[in-house]
Protein backbone atom coordinates (compact mmCIF):
# COMPACT_ATOMS: atom_id res chain seq x y z
CA UNK A 1 0.00 0.00 0.00
CA UNK A 2 2.81 2.35 0.95
CA UNK A 3 4.59 1.73 -2.31
CA UNK A 4 1.39 2.19 -4.31
CA UNK A 5 0.79 5.47 -2.57
CA UNK A 6 4.22 6.73 -3.38
CA UNK A 7 3.96 5.59 -6.99
CA UNK A 8 0.75 7.48 -7.50
CA UNK A 9 2.40 10.46 -5.80
CA UNK A 10 5.00 10.65 -8.57
CA UNK A 11 2.72 9.84 -11.52
CA UNK A 12 2.59 13.47 -12.67
CA UNK A 13 6.31 13.30 -13.28
CA UNK A 14 5.68 11.02 -16.26
CA UNK A 15 4.69 14.14 -18.13
CA UNK A 16 7.83 16.26 -17.77
CA UNK A 17 10.66 16.39 -20.34
CA UNK A 18 13.12 15.37 -17.65
CA UNK A 19 14.18 11.85 -16.68
CA UNK A 20 13.05 11.18 -13.12
CA UNK A 21 13.83 8.35 -10.75
CA UNK A 22 13.00 8.11 -7.04
CA UNK A 23 14.77 5.72 -4.68
CA UNK A 24 14.47 5.01 -0.98
CA UNK A 25 17.36 4.80 1.47
CA UNK A 26 17.99 1.18 0.45
CA UNK A 27 18.38 2.26 -3.19
CA UNK A 28 15.11 0.53 -4.09
CA UNK A 29 13.56 2.19 -7.14
CA UNK A 30 10.13 3.61 -6.33
CA UNK A 31 9.54 5.50 -9.53
CA UNK A 32 11.01 5.43 -13.03
CA UNK A 33 9.44 7.88 -15.47
CA UNK A 34 8.72 7.67 -19.20
CA UNK A 35 11.65 9.89 -20.25
CA UNK A 36 14.02 7.48 -18.49
CA UNK A 37 12.30 4.52 -20.15
CA UNK A 38 13.00 6.10 -23.52
CA UNK A 39 16.62 7.01 -22.82
CA UNK A 40 17.61 3.74 -21.14
CA UNK A 41 15.17 1.32 -22.80
CA UNK A 42 14.48 -0.02 -19.32
CA UNK A 43 10.72 0.01 -18.71
CA UNK A 44 9.25 1.15 -15.43
CA UNK A 45 7.98 -2.41 -14.85
CA UNK A 46 11.56 -3.67 -15.13
CA UNK A 47 12.97 -0.89 -12.97
CA UNK A 48 10.44 -0.57 -10.15
CA UNK A 49 11.30 -2.41 -6.98
CA UNK A 50 14.78 -3.19 -8.29
CA UNK A 51 17.89 -1.98 -6.53
CA UNK A 52 19.41 0.97 -8.41
CA UNK A 53 22.93 -0.25 -7.63
CA UNK A 54 22.18 -3.62 -9.25
CA UNK A 55 20.96 -1.92 -12.44
CA UNK A 56 23.86 0.53 -12.52
CA UNK A 57 26.80 -1.06 -10.67
CA UNK A 58 29.15 1.91 -11.29
CA UNK A 59 27.06 3.91 -8.80
CA UNK A 60 28.41 1.64 -6.04
CA UNK A 61 31.74 3.47 -6.12
CA UNK A 62 32.54 5.84 -3.26
CA UNK A 63 32.44 8.94 -5.40
CA UNK A 64 28.74 8.38 -6.11
CA UNK A 65 27.63 6.66 -2.92
CA UNK A 66 29.12 9.27 -0.61
CA UNK A 67 27.26 12.03 -2.37
CA UNK A 68 23.92 10.25 -2.68
CA UNK A 69 23.91 9.02 0.91
CA UNK A 70 23.56 12.50 2.48
CA UNK A 71 20.24 13.02 0.69
CA UNK A 72 18.50 10.30 2.73
CA UNK A 73 18.83 12.58 5.75
CA UNK A 74 17.50 15.59 3.84
CA UNK A 75 20.85 17.07 2.81
CA UNK A 76 21.35 19.65 0.07
CA UNK A 77 20.93 18.73 -3.62
CA UNK A 78 23.79 16.92 -5.34
CA UNK A 79 24.91 17.70 -8.89
CA UNK A 80 26.54 15.28 -11.34
CA UNK A 81 27.60 17.44 -14.27
CA UNK A 82 27.37 16.31 -17.86
CA UNK A 83 31.03 17.16 -18.33
CA UNK A 84 32.36 14.88 -15.62
CA UNK A 85 29.82 12.06 -15.91
CA UNK A 86 28.15 12.33 -19.34
CA UNK A 87 25.33 9.95 -18.45
CA UNK A 88 24.94 8.36 -15.03
CA UNK A 89 22.15 6.01 -16.25
CA UNK A 90 24.15 4.60 -19.11
CA UNK A 91 22.95 1.30 -20.63
CA UNK A 92 23.93 -0.69 -23.70
CA UNK A 93 21.11 0.96 -25.64
CA UNK A 94 21.98 4.54 -24.61
CA UNK A 95 22.72 7.01 -27.37
CA UNK A 96 26.49 7.58 -27.11
CA UNK A 97 26.19 11.18 -28.29
CA UNK A 98 23.75 12.29 -25.66
CA UNK A 99 24.94 13.97 -22.47
CA UNK A 100 22.96 14.46 -19.32
CA UNK A 101 23.09 16.76 -16.33
CA UNK A 102 21.82 15.12 -13.15
CA UNK A 103 20.57 16.78 -9.99
CA UNK A 104 19.56 14.67 -6.98
CA UNK A 105 17.28 16.24 -4.40
CA UNK A 106 15.84 14.99 -1.11
CA UNK A 107 12.07 14.55 -0.97
CA UNK A 108 10.22 13.76 2.24
CA UNK A 109 9.41 10.04 2.40
CA UNK A 110 6.21 8.38 3.48
CA UNK A 111 7.87 7.57 6.82
CA UNK A 112 8.22 10.73 8.92
CA UNK A 113 11.78 12.04 9.22
CA UNK A 114 12.96 9.96 6.29
CA UNK A 115 13.84 11.07 2.80
CA UNK A 116 13.85 9.65 -0.70
CA UNK A 117 16.40 10.70 -3.27
CA UNK A 118 14.94 12.01 -6.50
CA UNK A 119 17.18 11.98 -9.59
CA UNK A 120 16.31 14.59 -12.23
CA UNK A 121 18.15 13.86 -15.45
CA UNK A 122 18.20 16.61 -18.08
CA UNK A 123 19.23 16.02 -21.68
CA UNK A 124 21.71 18.87 -22.26
CA UNK A 125 23.05 17.61 -25.60
CA UNK A 126 21.42 20.35 -27.69
CA UNK A 127 22.15 23.05 -25.13
CA UNK A 128 25.79 22.06 -24.85
CA UNK A 129 26.12 21.99 -28.60
CA UNK A 130 24.61 25.45 -28.86
CA UNK A 131 26.94 26.81 -26.18
CA UNK A 132 29.90 25.27 -27.94
CA UNK A 133 28.78 26.75 -31.26
CA UNK A 134 28.51 30.20 -29.70
CA UNK A 135 31.90 29.85 -28.12
CA UNK A 136 33.32 28.76 -31.43
CA UNK A 137 31.74 31.76 -33.16
CA UNK A 138 33.10 34.07 -30.50
CA UNK A 139 36.59 32.66 -30.92
CA UNK A 140 36.35 33.06 -34.67
CA UNK A 141 35.24 36.67 -34.30
CA UNK A 142 38.13 37.35 -31.92
CA UNK A 143 40.55 35.77 -34.41
CA UNK A 144 39.20 37.94 -37.19
CA UNK A 145 39.58 41.10 -35.11
CA UNK A 146 43.15 40.08 -34.28
CA UNK A 147 43.89 39.49 -37.98
CA UNK A 148 42.41 42.83 -38.94
CA UNK A 149 44.51 44.64 -36.36
CA UNK A 150 47.61 42.96 -37.72
CA UNK A 151 46.78 43.99 -41.27
CA UNK A 152 46.20 47.56 -40.15
CA UNK A 153 49.55 47.66 -38.40
CA UNK A 154 51.25 46.33 -41.51
CA UNK A 155 49.55 48.96 -43.65
CA UNK A 156 50.64 51.65 -41.25
CA UNK A 157 54.22 50.43 -41.41
CA UNK A 158 54.18 50.40 -45.22
CA UNK A 159 52.75 53.89 -45.23
CA UNK A 160 55.58 55.13 -43.05
CA UNK A 161 58.10 53.49 -45.34
CA UNK A 162 56.52 55.19 -48.32
CA UNK A 163 56.58 58.53 -46.56
CA UNK A 164 60.24 58.16 -45.85
CA UNK A 165 60.95 57.19 -49.44
CA UNK A 166 59.05 60.22 -50.59
CA UNK A 167 61.01 62.44 -48.22
CA UNK A 168 64.24 60.98 -49.62
CA UNK A 169 63.17 61.82 -53.12
CA UNK A 170 62.19 65.37 -52.11
CA UNK A 171 65.52 65.87 -50.38
CA UNK A 172 67.33 64.75 -53.49
CA UNK A 173 65.49 67.23 -55.69
CA UNK A 174 65.94 70.05 -53.24
CA UNK A 175 69.68 69.45 -53.04
CA UNK A 176 69.98 69.36 -56.80
CA UNK A 177 67.89 72.48 -57.30
CA UNK A 178 69.27 74.64 -54.51
CA UNK A 179 72.73 73.56 -53.59
CA UNK A 180 74.14 72.46 -56.89
CA UNK A 181 72.71 75.44 -58.69
CA UNK A 182 74.67 78.06 -56.79
CA UNK A 183 78.26 76.89 -57.27
CA UNK A 184 77.48 75.99 -60.87
CA UNK A 185 76.10 79.47 -61.50
CA UNK A 186 79.27 81.04 -60.06
CA UNK A 187 81.39 78.70 -62.12
CA UNK A 188 79.39 79.44 -65.25
CA UNK A 189 79.43 83.22 -64.96
CA UNK A 190 83.16 83.43 -64.19
CA UNK A 191 84.11 81.04 -66.94
CA UNK A 192 81.90 82.92 -69.40
CA UNK A 193 83.43 86.24 -68.40
CA UNK A 194 86.93 84.81 -68.73
CA UNK A 195 86.27 83.30 -72.11
CA UNK A 196 84.78 86.54 -73.52
CA UNK A 197 87.03 89.14 -71.91
CA UNK A 198 90.21 87.26 -71.04
CA UNK A 199 92.43 90.01 -72.47
CA UNK A 200 90.77 92.76 -70.42
CA UNK A 201 92.00 91.37 -67.08
CA UNK A 202 95.31 91.76 -65.36
CA UNK A 203 97.13 88.57 -64.31
CA UNK A 204 96.25 89.35 -60.64
CA UNK A 205 92.55 89.62 -61.46
CA UNK A 206 92.73 86.42 -63.49
CA UNK A 207 94.30 84.65 -60.52
CA UNK A 208 91.42 85.83 -58.25
CA UNK A 209 88.85 84.54 -60.73
CA UNK A 210 90.60 81.21 -61.03
CA UNK A 211 90.75 80.90 -57.22
CA UNK A 212 87.03 81.58 -57.08
CA UNK A 213 86.39 78.95 -59.76
CA UNK A 214 88.57 76.46 -57.93
CA UNK A 215 86.60 77.06 -54.73
CA UNK A 216 83.33 76.42 -56.54
CA UNK A 217 84.74 73.30 -58.16
CA UNK A 218 85.84 71.97 -54.75
CA UNK A 219 82.44 72.64 -53.27
CA UNK A 220 80.80 70.92 -56.21
CA UNK A 221 83.14 68.01 -55.89
CA UNK A 222 82.45 67.40 -52.20
CA UNK A 223 78.74 67.82 -52.72
CA UNK A 224 78.72 65.39 -55.62
CA UNK A 225 80.72 62.90 -53.62
CA UNK A 226 78.20 63.01 -50.77
CA UNK A 227 75.31 62.79 -53.19
CA UNK A 228 76.83 59.83 -54.93
CA UNK A 229 77.50 57.95 -51.71
CA UNK A 230 74.08 58.76 -50.41
CA UNK A 231 72.31 57.58 -53.55
CA UNK A 232 74.38 54.39 -53.42
CA UNK A 233 73.30 53.89 -49.83
CA UNK A 234 69.66 54.55 -50.73
CA UNK A 235 69.62 52.10 -53.59
CA UNK A 236 71.50 49.46 -51.67
CA UNK A 237 74.50 49.56 -53.99
CA UNK A 238 76.89 50.79 -51.34
CA UNK A 239 79.65 48.29 -50.68
CA UNK A 240 80.15 47.60 -47.00
CA UNK A 241 83.65 46.21 -46.47
CA UNK A 242 84.50 46.21 -42.79
CA UNK A 243 88.04 45.63 -41.59
CA UNK A 244 90.13 46.39 -38.54
CA UNK A 245 92.08 49.65 -38.82
CA UNK A 246 93.67 52.33 -36.67
CA UNK A 247 91.26 55.24 -36.30
CA UNK A 248 94.13 57.58 -35.47
CA UNK A 249 95.41 57.43 -39.09
CA UNK A 250 92.00 58.26 -40.53
CA UNK A 251 91.57 61.21 -38.15
CA UNK A 252 95.06 62.51 -39.06
CA UNK A 253 94.20 62.24 -42.74
CA UNK A 254 90.93 64.18 -42.34
CA UNK A 255 92.69 66.88 -40.34
CA UNK A 256 95.30 67.27 -43.06
CA UNK A 257 92.66 67.62 -45.76
CA UNK A 258 90.62 70.20 -43.81
CA UNK A 259 93.53 72.09 -42.21
CA UNK A 260 93.48 74.80 -44.90
CA UNK A 261 89.82 75.61 -44.25
CA UNK A 262 90.47 75.73 -40.51
CA UNK A 263 93.57 77.91 -40.91
CA UNK A 264 91.54 80.49 -42.83
CA UNK A 265 89.37 81.04 -39.73
CA UNK A 266 92.28 80.61 -37.34
CA UNK A 267 90.69 77.51 -35.84
CA UNK A 268 92.86 74.96 -34.07
CA UNK A 269 92.27 71.32 -35.17
CA UNK A 270 93.50 68.94 -32.47
CA UNK A 271 93.50 65.14 -32.43
CA UNK A 272 93.49 63.55 -28.98
CA UNK A 273 92.97 60.10 -30.47
CA UNK A 274 95.23 57.57 -28.77
CA UNK A 275 97.70 55.35 -30.55
CA UNK A 276 96.41 51.98 -31.73
CA UNK A 277 92.78 52.99 -31.57
CA UNK A 278 91.50 50.03 -33.50
CA UNK A 279 87.95 49.76 -34.80
CA UNK A 280 86.21 47.22 -36.98
CA UNK A 281 84.36 49.19 -39.67
CA UNK A 282 84.29 50.24 -43.31
CA UNK A 283 87.18 52.70 -43.58
CA UNK A 284 85.65 54.71 -46.44
CA UNK A 285 82.43 55.27 -44.53
CA UNK A 286 84.27 56.31 -41.38
CA UNK A 287 86.39 58.68 -43.47
CA UNK A 288 83.25 60.32 -44.91
CA UNK A 289 81.70 60.63 -41.45
CA UNK A 290 84.80 62.25 -39.94
CA UNK A 291 85.22 64.69 -42.83
CA UNK A 292 81.56 65.69 -42.62
CA UNK A 293 81.66 66.20 -38.86
CA UNK A 294 84.95 68.14 -38.89
CA UNK A 295 83.95 70.38 -41.81
CA UNK A 296 80.61 71.07 -40.09
CA UNK A 297 82.50 72.01 -36.93
CA UNK A 298 84.73 74.39 -38.89
CA UNK A 299 81.65 75.93 -40.47
CA UNK A 300 79.97 76.71 -37.16
CA UNK A 301 82.99 77.73 -35.14
CA UNK A 302 83.92 81.42 -35.08
CA UNK A 303 87.48 82.63 -35.71
CA UNK A 304 90.15 81.56 -33.19
CA UNK A 305 88.05 78.67 -32.00
CA UNK A 306 89.13 75.09 -31.32
CA UNK A 307 88.01 71.68 -32.58
CA UNK A 308 89.06 68.55 -30.70
CA UNK A 309 88.69 64.95 -31.82
CA UNK A 310 89.09 62.33 -29.08
CA UNK A 311 88.15 58.74 -28.35
CA UNK A 312 87.42 56.39 -25.49
CA UNK A 313 86.70 52.66 -25.28
CA UNK A 314 83.26 51.84 -23.85
CA UNK A 315 82.56 48.14 -23.58
CA UNK A 316 82.69 46.57 -27.01
CA UNK A 317 82.67 49.97 -28.70
CA UNK A 318 84.98 52.91 -29.25
CA UNK A 319 83.25 56.23 -28.72
CA UNK A 320 84.62 59.05 -30.91
CA UNK A 321 83.77 62.69 -30.25
CA UNK A 322 84.20 65.87 -32.31
CA UNK A 323 83.92 68.90 -30.03
CA UNK A 324 83.87 72.50 -31.17
CA UNK A 325 83.71 75.87 -29.45
CA UNK A 326 81.10 77.06 -31.91
CA UNK A 327 77.60 78.49 -31.96
CA UNK A 328 75.83 75.52 -30.47
CA UNK A 329 72.50 74.12 -31.59
CA UNK A 330 69.10 74.74 -30.04
CA UNK A 331 67.23 71.75 -28.64
CA UNK A 332 64.55 72.16 -31.26
CA UNK A 333 67.07 72.02 -34.09
CA UNK A 334 68.89 69.01 -32.60
CA UNK A 335 65.78 66.94 -33.21
CA UNK A 336 65.79 67.89 -36.88
CA UNK A 337 69.45 67.14 -37.52
CA UNK A 338 69.35 63.49 -38.52
CA UNK A 339 65.94 63.47 -40.15
CA UNK A 340 65.46 63.11 -43.84
CA UNK A 341 61.89 64.40 -43.77
CA UNK A 342 62.72 67.79 -42.27
CA UNK A 343 64.79 70.21 -44.30
CA UNK A 344 67.34 71.78 -42.07
CA UNK A 345 70.39 73.85 -42.96
CA UNK A 346 72.10 76.62 -41.09
CA UNK A 347 74.38 79.24 -42.50
CA UNK A 348 77.94 79.01 -41.16
CA UNK A 349 79.90 81.70 -39.30
CA UNK A 350 81.55 82.80 -42.58
CA UNK A 351 78.29 82.46 -44.48
CA UNK A 352 79.11 78.88 -45.52
CA UNK A 353 76.17 77.03 -46.96
CA UNK A 354 75.22 73.45 -46.21
CA UNK A 355 72.90 70.92 -47.71
CA UNK A 356 71.69 69.12 -44.60
CA UNK A 357 72.72 65.94 -46.37
CA UNK A 358 75.96 65.39 -44.49
CA UNK A 359 74.51 64.36 -41.14
CA UNK A 360 71.90 62.11 -42.69
CA UNK A 361 74.70 60.35 -44.51
CA UNK A 362 76.73 60.11 -41.27
CA UNK A 363 73.82 58.47 -39.45
CA UNK A 364 73.28 56.02 -42.27
CA UNK A 365 76.96 55.05 -42.34
CA UNK A 366 77.44 54.72 -38.59
CA UNK A 367 74.33 52.58 -38.26
CA UNK A 368 75.51 50.41 -41.13
CA UNK A 369 78.65 49.77 -39.06
CA UNK A 370 76.62 48.80 -36.02
CA UNK A 371 77.26 52.02 -34.13
CA UNK A 372 75.23 54.98 -32.95
CA UNK A 373 75.51 58.72 -33.54
CA UNK A 374 74.19 61.53 -31.38
CA UNK A 375 74.85 65.13 -30.44
CA UNK A 376 75.09 67.17 -27.28
CA UNK A 377 75.01 70.92 -27.50
CA UNK A 378 74.20 74.17 -25.80
CA UNK A 379 73.53 77.42 -27.60
CA UNK A 380 76.62 79.64 -27.42
CA UNK A 381 78.78 77.00 -25.73
CA UNK A 382 79.65 74.67 -28.56
CA UNK A 383 78.68 71.27 -29.79
CA UNK A 384 79.94 67.70 -29.47
CA UNK A 385 79.04 65.02 -31.97
CA UNK A 386 79.56 61.46 -30.75
CA UNK A 387 79.61 58.22 -32.64
CA UNK A 388 80.48 54.66 -31.71
CA UNK A 389 82.10 51.88 -33.70
CA UNK A 390 82.73 48.26 -32.71
CA UNK A 391 86.30 47.58 -31.58
CA UNK A 392 86.37 44.12 -33.14
CA UNK A 393 84.46 41.83 -35.49
CA UNK A 394 81.55 39.93 -33.94
CA UNK B 1 20.81 46.61 11.27
CA UNK B 2 23.85 46.00 13.38
CA UNK B 3 24.58 42.51 14.53
CA UNK B 4 26.93 41.83 17.39
CA UNK B 5 28.76 38.58 17.43
CA UNK B 6 31.13 37.59 20.20
CA UNK B 7 34.54 36.13 19.54
CA UNK B 8 33.28 32.84 21.01
CA UNK B 9 30.28 32.67 18.68
CA UNK B 10 32.53 33.44 15.75
CA UNK B 11 34.86 30.66 16.90
CA UNK B 12 32.04 28.13 16.81
CA UNK B 13 31.07 29.33 13.35
CA UNK B 14 34.69 29.01 12.23
CA UNK B 15 34.83 25.50 13.61
CA UNK B 16 31.65 24.49 11.79
CA UNK B 17 32.90 25.88 8.49
CA UNK B 18 36.24 24.19 9.10
CA UNK B 19 34.60 20.80 9.51
CA UNK B 20 32.53 21.41 6.36
CA UNK B 21 35.63 22.33 4.37
CA UNK B 22 37.33 19.15 5.59
CA UNK B 23 34.39 17.07 4.35
CA UNK B 24 34.42 18.88 1.00
CA UNK B 25 38.11 18.09 0.63
CA UNK B 26 37.65 14.40 1.20
CA UNK B 27 34.81 14.24 -1.36
CA UNK B 28 36.85 16.20 -3.90
CA UNK B 29 39.77 13.85 -3.31
CA UNK B 30 37.67 10.83 -4.18
CA UNK B 31 36.48 12.53 -7.36
CA UNK B 32 39.90 13.78 -8.38
CA UNK B 33 41.89 10.74 -7.36
CA UNK B 34 44.77 12.97 -6.28
CA UNK B 35 45.36 14.91 -3.16
CA UNK B 36 43.48 18.15 -2.83
CA UNK B 37 43.91 20.28 0.24
CA UNK B 38 41.42 22.89 1.37
CA UNK B 39 43.17 25.37 3.62
CA UNK B 40 41.70 26.45 6.93
CA UNK B 41 39.21 29.13 5.99
CA UNK B 42 39.30 32.71 7.12
CA UNK B 43 35.85 33.67 8.40
CA UNK B 44 34.28 37.00 9.25
CA UNK B 45 31.00 38.86 9.26
CA UNK B 46 30.60 41.56 6.66
CA UNK B 47 27.88 43.79 5.32
CA UNK B 48 26.53 43.18 1.84
CA UNK B 49 28.13 46.33 0.48
CA UNK B 50 31.56 45.32 1.80
CA UNK B 51 31.57 42.14 -0.22
CA UNK B 52 32.96 43.91 -3.26
CA UNK B 53 36.31 44.61 -1.65
CA UNK B 54 36.56 41.18 -0.04
CA UNK B 55 36.13 39.15 -3.22
CA UNK B 56 39.47 38.13 -4.66
CA UNK B 57 40.31 39.87 -7.94
CA UNK B 58 38.88 43.16 -9.08
CA UNK B 59 35.47 44.32 -10.09
CA UNK B 60 35.84 43.90 -13.83
CA UNK B 61 37.15 40.36 -13.50
CA UNK B 62 35.02 37.57 -14.73
CA UNK B 63 33.79 35.42 -11.89
CA UNK B 64 32.03 32.11 -11.66
CA UNK B 65 29.48 31.60 -8.94
CA UNK B 66 27.47 28.68 -7.66
CA UNK B 67 24.39 29.52 -5.69
CA UNK B 68 22.43 27.38 -3.23
CA UNK B 69 19.25 28.77 -1.67
CA UNK B 70 17.91 27.40 1.56
CA UNK B 71 14.86 27.88 3.79
CA UNK B 72 14.19 26.94 7.38
CA UNK B 73 14.71 28.53 10.79
CA UNK B 74 17.27 30.64 9.05
CA UNK B 75 16.90 31.38 5.36
CA UNK B 76 19.26 32.73 2.76
CA UNK B 77 21.67 31.49 0.19
CA UNK B 78 25.19 30.18 0.06
CA UNK B 79 27.44 31.28 -2.76
CA UNK B 80 30.80 30.00 -3.83
CA UNK B 81 32.62 32.56 -5.96
CA UNK B 82 35.78 31.88 -7.97
CA UNK B 83 37.72 34.15 -10.28
CA UNK B 84 37.36 32.33 -13.63
CA UNK B 85 41.14 32.29 -13.93
CA UNK B 86 41.48 30.12 -10.87
CA UNK B 87 38.38 28.20 -11.87
CA UNK B 88 40.02 27.21 -15.16
CA UNK B 89 43.00 25.85 -13.25
CA UNK B 90 40.69 23.88 -11.02
CA UNK B 91 38.80 22.47 -13.97
CA UNK B 92 42.08 21.53 -15.65
CA UNK B 93 42.92 19.45 -12.61
CA UNK B 94 39.62 17.60 -12.82
CA UNK B 95 39.38 17.17 -16.57
CA UNK B 96 42.76 15.58 -17.08
CA UNK B 97 41.95 14.19 -20.52
CA UNK B 98 41.52 17.58 -22.13
CA UNK B 99 44.17 20.05 -21.26
CA UNK B 100 43.55 21.94 -24.46
CA UNK B 101 42.66 25.52 -23.60
CA UNK B 102 39.65 25.64 -25.91
CA UNK B 103 38.09 22.47 -24.62
CA UNK B 104 38.65 23.68 -21.12
CA UNK B 105 36.45 26.68 -21.70
CA UNK B 106 33.64 24.45 -22.89
CA UNK B 107 33.66 22.06 -19.98
CA UNK B 108 34.16 24.71 -17.35
CA UNK B 109 30.60 25.51 -16.37
CA UNK B 110 29.53 21.91 -15.77
CA UNK B 111 32.65 20.92 -13.90
CA UNK B 112 32.55 24.04 -11.77
CA UNK B 113 28.91 23.59 -10.86
CA UNK B 114 29.75 20.11 -9.64
CA UNK B 115 32.84 21.12 -7.68
CA UNK B 116 30.92 24.02 -6.20
CA UNK B 117 28.08 21.69 -5.33
CA UNK B 118 30.45 19.43 -3.41
CA UNK B 119 31.93 22.30 -1.42
CA UNK B 120 28.61 24.00 -0.69
CA UNK B 121 26.91 20.73 0.27
CA UNK B 122 29.68 19.84 2.67
CA UNK B 123 29.45 23.26 4.30
CA UNK B 124 25.67 23.52 4.44
CA UNK B 125 25.25 19.86 5.38
CA UNK B 126 27.67 20.31 8.27
CA UNK B 127 26.05 23.54 9.39
CA UNK B 128 22.53 22.05 9.46
CA UNK B 129 23.68 18.74 10.97
CA UNK B 130 25.73 20.23 13.77
CA UNK B 131 23.11 22.81 14.63
CA UNK B 132 20.37 20.17 14.23
CA UNK B 133 18.46 22.45 11.93
CA UNK B 134 16.40 21.16 9.07
CA UNK B 135 16.73 23.19 5.92
CA UNK B 136 14.97 22.88 2.55
CA UNK B 137 17.15 23.59 -0.47
CA UNK B 138 16.40 24.79 -4.01
CA UNK B 139 18.35 23.15 -6.82
CA UNK B 140 21.70 24.92 -7.21
CA UNK B 141 22.28 27.42 -10.00
CA UNK B 142 25.45 28.48 -11.76
CA UNK B 143 26.24 31.96 -13.10
CA UNK B 144 29.30 33.48 -14.76
CA UNK B 145 29.94 37.19 -15.08
CA UNK B 146 31.06 40.28 -13.24
CA UNK B 147 30.56 40.59 -9.50
CA UNK B 148 27.67 43.00 -9.87
CA UNK B 149 25.75 40.54 -11.97
CA UNK B 150 26.41 37.70 -9.55
CA UNK B 151 25.30 39.66 -6.52
CA UNK B 152 22.20 41.08 -8.09
CA UNK B 153 20.93 37.72 -9.21
CA UNK B 154 19.44 37.60 -5.72
CA UNK B 155 17.78 40.64 -4.29
CA UNK B 156 19.39 41.18 -0.94
CA UNK B 157 19.07 43.96 1.51
CA UNK B 158 22.19 46.11 1.18
CA UNK B 159 22.39 46.36 4.96
CA UNK B 160 22.18 42.63 5.55
CA UNK B 161 25.06 41.08 7.42
CA UNK B 162 26.68 38.05 5.89
CA UNK B 163 29.17 35.38 6.78
CA UNK B 164 32.15 35.61 4.56
CA UNK B 165 34.65 32.78 4.35
CA UNK B 166 37.64 32.38 2.10
CA UNK B 167 39.44 29.17 1.46
CA UNK B 168 42.26 28.11 -0.80
CA UNK B 169 42.33 24.92 -2.82
CA UNK B 170 45.75 23.46 -3.19
CA UNK B 171 46.14 20.67 -5.71
CA UNK B 172 49.77 19.64 -6.04
CA UNK B 173 51.45 22.80 -7.44
CA UNK B 174 48.38 24.82 -8.29
CA UNK B 175 46.79 27.06 -5.74
CA UNK B 176 43.29 28.36 -6.32
CA UNK B 177 41.45 30.86 -4.20
CA UNK B 178 37.73 30.44 -3.74
CA UNK B 179 35.50 32.82 -1.80
CA UNK B 180 32.57 31.39 0.05
CA UNK B 181 29.83 33.74 1.13
CA UNK B 182 26.73 32.88 3.12
CA UNK B 183 23.98 35.41 2.64
CA UNK B 184 21.27 35.56 5.24
CA UNK B 185 17.97 37.28 5.09
CA UNK B 186 17.71 40.01 7.68
CA UNK B 187 16.78 38.37 10.97
CA UNK B 188 18.09 34.97 9.95
CA UNK B 189 21.58 35.66 11.17
CA UNK B 190 20.28 36.65 14.60
CA UNK B 191 18.42 33.34 14.69
CA UNK B 192 21.59 31.53 13.71
CA UNK B 193 23.55 33.26 16.46
CA UNK B 194 20.88 32.31 18.98
CA UNK B 195 21.13 28.70 17.85
CA UNK B 196 24.91 28.83 18.10
CA UNK B 197 24.55 30.23 21.61
CA UNK B 198 22.36 27.33 22.74
CA UNK B 199 25.06 25.08 21.43
CA UNK B 200 27.86 23.96 23.69
CA UNK B 201 31.43 23.56 22.58
CA UNK B 202 31.35 19.95 23.72
CA UNK B 203 28.90 19.22 20.88
CA UNK B 204 31.53 19.88 18.24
Amino acid sequence: VELLESISRFDLLDHVPVGICVIDKNYKILFWNISLENWTEISSEEANDKNLLELFPHLKSFKYRSRIESLFSGGPPTVFSSQLHKNIFKTVSSDENKIFHTTITAVPAAEPGEYYAMFSVEDVTALTKRINDYRHMRDQALDEIEQRKKTEAELHEKQEELQELNATKDKFFSIISHDLKNPIAVFLSISEMLSKMFEDFSPEELKDFLDEMNKSAKKLNSLLENLLQWSRAQTGRLQYNPDTFDLRDVVQNSIMLLKMNADKKNIGLISDVQEQSYVYADINMVDTVLRNLISNAIKFTPEKGKITISDEVKGEFREVSVTDTGLGISEEDINKLFRIDVHHTTIGTSKEKGTGLGLILCKEFIEKNGGEIWVESRLGEGTTFYFTLPTEAK
Amino acid sequence: MDIKITEEQLDILREIINIGVGKAASTLNSLLGSHIKLMIPYVKLIKFNEIQKEIEGNESDNLASLNLKFKGNFSGSAKLIFPTDGASKLVRAFAEEDDDEEDLDEIRSGTLSEIGNIVLNALMGTLSNLLRQHLVYSPPSYIEGELDKLLHADKFDLDSVNIFARTRFVIQDIEIVGDFVLFFEVGSLTTLITIIDSYGEEDL
